[in-house]
């Protein structure tokens, strides 16, 4: 099986999953350098109008993602890599769409930045789908209700209670040097 | 002597394999006779070590065709193309002017050897380890011989052409051998007593080849070398230039410290040893955003608080990239400002060329054509969209929606249209008041047409510039230009351009046309703007 389609189900309603429900983010996040974060986030709160919480202003969004005031009015050009991934963070929790895919988050994140980030991605799992691929199994144990692992170009479901035992490495790379001593 | 040896064969033995895997490399991507090769090949001992014997043969081949082909191309045949009619004494004169000023002169600062960024120094003495000492001594005794090997069978069969005895010929190629051993000496010691590299200093480097190259083709014109054979050849200077070559030579061998004199030129990052990355890096400074230009007062300001969305960012845009527009309009301006100092300075001094320069003028309108193509900042302005804007927000789906793709077209278009009209507008009153001063016949509808042309063809440049951009979408991440098809749309409209200057129009007929074409040009520009650039304009 090498093709489908995705779908997202609400209650017992099934719908196609459209491009308006994903929100997809980089790990090596690019945004426009000429702009400060504020700037950039008024005009993306301006062209997606319709889709945000009105009550919010950008201050309020800032002081989810602990934003720094003087940070805030800098260009985009002088962050640092957690400071341009909490920006990208911070689009979603705005549009809030459905599911959430994240590219090998919390690469190369400082300390401090990366706890944050873990923080803010437990609390969006209440209301969001979020899916990400990494390669650190110990944030997969901290942060995942469900885990498939791809090996050989085959998906592969791992067992929930697999997830929060102790032994879960082991099994992990048990189940992944299975297929390589052919 | 054993270690020089041995030295010696392991350079060329790590430079034959290179260049071996090189060339089957290339060959395995020529299309069909590529597939011949299988990718085992690389490990074939036998096959490669007989590829590489070819390869040796034909580098010897080379450096000796080389050799020929220099003086051949740049130094025999300009002297037999522009002075045949010399006695050939002369001839010879002026080759050995040419001779020395190219090979003694240019040639010794451009064609450096040890202070010179190599990637096979880089790859010998940094990845391998070979000591610094023995791989720079090996190569150099190398190339001393094969320089001077390469160069005297040229010499002589070119000086024997020109009448002159042949010993002249390799002596000649003896003392050039000599000569550059100490240029090189001295090269090496500025190095170590000053620490700089003069291969670095493009500068000084591109002066001296540029007056280097002035010098030794104006006796061409002059008819007359600067120095004669005798000077050149005569037992004094040529006795020193060989003790001196000698010297030379034992200061090279015995220099002590070769670690850091390689060291200095094979950094990881030397920009030389990688020419396409500094190229890119250029064209990237080139467009780029400087970030501390910019005070914390003024990137908290609210004068955009009014605008909205894609107005909003290209405000802010237009306003952090006043590089890309302020200067080239400034410079644009200056260089207007120039021509009309220029034609005001003509019309003093020699009434009659300016009475012969409006119909000269009237009749010769499609010089505006490649004029105003210039004079559009379209292209770099692109070219910054690109890198500091579009590159980065293209990844959102927003972005990519064509409702928002061609409001921002809009928007950009309009900018665009009102800062090359300025130029127009500049270019128009210069151009005018010329005419005016002149005090030659001239005729409203003269001026008129003037005015309709340029304006109309700053508005074709302002539309074509952008829709070049959306629809071919050409910059790769590198701001290289990667779509053949925008260079060979822009080349047919500069082709139209020279080509109608040919035809000598009469300048009604050619406004006509000119208003018509940008019309035409701009409705269907816009038209498949609105239909395709949905799909066209994204990151590649």
């Amino acid at each position: 099986m090498d093709s489908g389609a995705a779908f997202l189900r609400k209650e017992e309603l099934s719908q196609p999953l459209g491009d308006e429900d994903v929100g997809y983010i980089f790990s090596l996040p690019i945004l426009p350098e000429f702009l400060t974060g504020y700037e950039f986030l008024k005009f993306y709160m301006d062209i997606n109008l319709d889709k945000i919480d009105p009550t919010k202003t950008i201050d309020d969004y800032f002081a989810i993602i602990k934003f720094g005031q003087e940070d805030r009015h800098r260009l985009i050009k002088g962050y640092s890599h957690g400071m341009k991934n909490k920006i990208q963070m911070l689009c979603f929790i705005i549009t809030r769409p459905p599911v959430i895919l994240l590219d090998e988050p919390l690469t190369s994140f400082d300390v401090i930045v990366a706890l944050e980030i873990k923080k803010l991605l437990r609390e969006m799992k209440q209301d969001h789908i979020i899916i990400f691929s990494t390669h650190i199994l110990q944030l997969a144990a901290d942060l995942c209700d469900e885990l498939v692992i791809l090996n050989h170009g085959l998906l592969q479901a791992i067992p929930a209670d697999t997830l929060h035992s102790p032994a879960f490495e082991e099994q992990i790379i048990g189940l992944l040097s299975d297929g390589s001593d052919d | 002597m054993a270690v020089m040896i041995r030295t010696l064969s392991s350079i060329l033995d790590i430079r034959s394999a290179s260049g071996t895997n090189r060339f089957i490399y290339y060959f395995k991507r020529i299309p069909m006779l590529g597939k011949l090769l299988k990718d085992d090949i690389y490990a074939n001992a036998v096959l490669k070590r007989t590829f590489s014997v070819i390869v040796f043969i034909l580098k010897v081949l080379w450096g000796f065709m080389s050799k020929f082909a220099y003086i051949g191309i740049l130094i025999y045949g300009p002297v037999i193309l522009t002075s045949s009619e010399l006695p050939i004494k002369e001839q010879y004169q002026l080759y050995l002017h040419i001779v020395l000023f190219l090979s003694f002169i240019v040639a010794a600062v451009s064609n450096v050897f040890i202070m010179e960024p190599k990637r096979d120094k880089y790859i010998c003495v940094k990845l391998m380890r070979l000591p610094a000492s023995d791989y720079m001594r090996a190569t150099l005794t190398l190339q001393g011989l094969t320089f001077l090997l390469y160069f005297l069978p040229p010499m002589m069969v070119f000086a024997s052409l020109l009448g002159a005895p042949v010993w002249q010929g390799a002596m000649l190629a003896l003392l050039l051998t000599a000569w550059r051993t100490i240029t090189e000496a001295l090269n090496l010691w500025l190095f170590a007593k000053k620490g700089i590299v003069l291969a670095k200093k493009l500068n000084w480097v591109w002066s001296v080849i540029g007056v280097g190259f002035l010098l030794a083709y104006l006796p061409l014109y002059l008819e007359e070398a600067l120095i004669s054979t005798t000077q050149l050849f005569s037992v004094p200077l040529t006795l020193v230039i060989l003790v001196l070559g000698i010297a030379a030579g034992i200061y090279i061998a015995r220099y002590p410290d070769y670690r850091e004199a390689v060291d200095a030129v094979t950094k990881r990052d030397e920009p030389l040893l990688d020419v396409g990355r500094m190229m890119k890096e250029s064209r990237v400074k080139n467009v780029q955003t400087i970030e501390q230009d910019y005070t914390a007062e003024h990137l908290r300001s609210s004068q955009w608080e009014g605008k909205k969305g894609y107005a909003y960012l290209n405000a802010i845009f237009f306003s952090r990239h006043k590089r890309l527009i302020i200067q080239p309009m400034q410079r644009r301006l200056v260089i207007v400002l120039v021509f009309f100092l220029i034609g005001i300075i003509t019309i003093l001094v020699s009434p009659e060329t300016s009475s012969k320069g409006v119909p000269y003028l009237m009749s010769n309108l499609p010089i505006f054509l490649i004029i105003m193509n210039y004079t559009s900042i379209g292209e770099r302005l692109c070219r910054g969209l690109f890198n500091n804007c579009d590159l980065s927000l293209l990844r959102y789906g927003f972005y990519r929606k064509r409702a928002a793709i061609l409001h921002n077209f809009t928007i950009r278009l309009f900018k665009l249209i009102r800062l090359n009209l300025l130029l127009a507008a500049a270019i128009s009153v210069a151009g005018t008041s010329l005419i005016l001063l002149s005090g030659a016949d001239w005729a409203l509808a003269d001026v008129i047409i003037i005015w309709i042309t340029i304006l109309c063809l700053s508005l074709f440049f302002s539309v074509h510039h952008l829709f070049m951009y959306y629809i071919f979408q050409p910059y790769s991440t590198e701001l290289g230009v990667k779509n053949p098809l925008f260079t060979i749309v822009n080349s047919i409209v500069l082709a139209i351009g020279f080509v109608s200057i040919q035809f000598q129009s009469t300048p009604v007929y050619f406004v006509l046309i000119v208003l018509l074409a940008t019309l035409v040009y701009m409705i269907i520009a816009l038209f498949l703007i609105y239909k395709f650039s949905a799909t066209t304009f994204r990151v590649k």
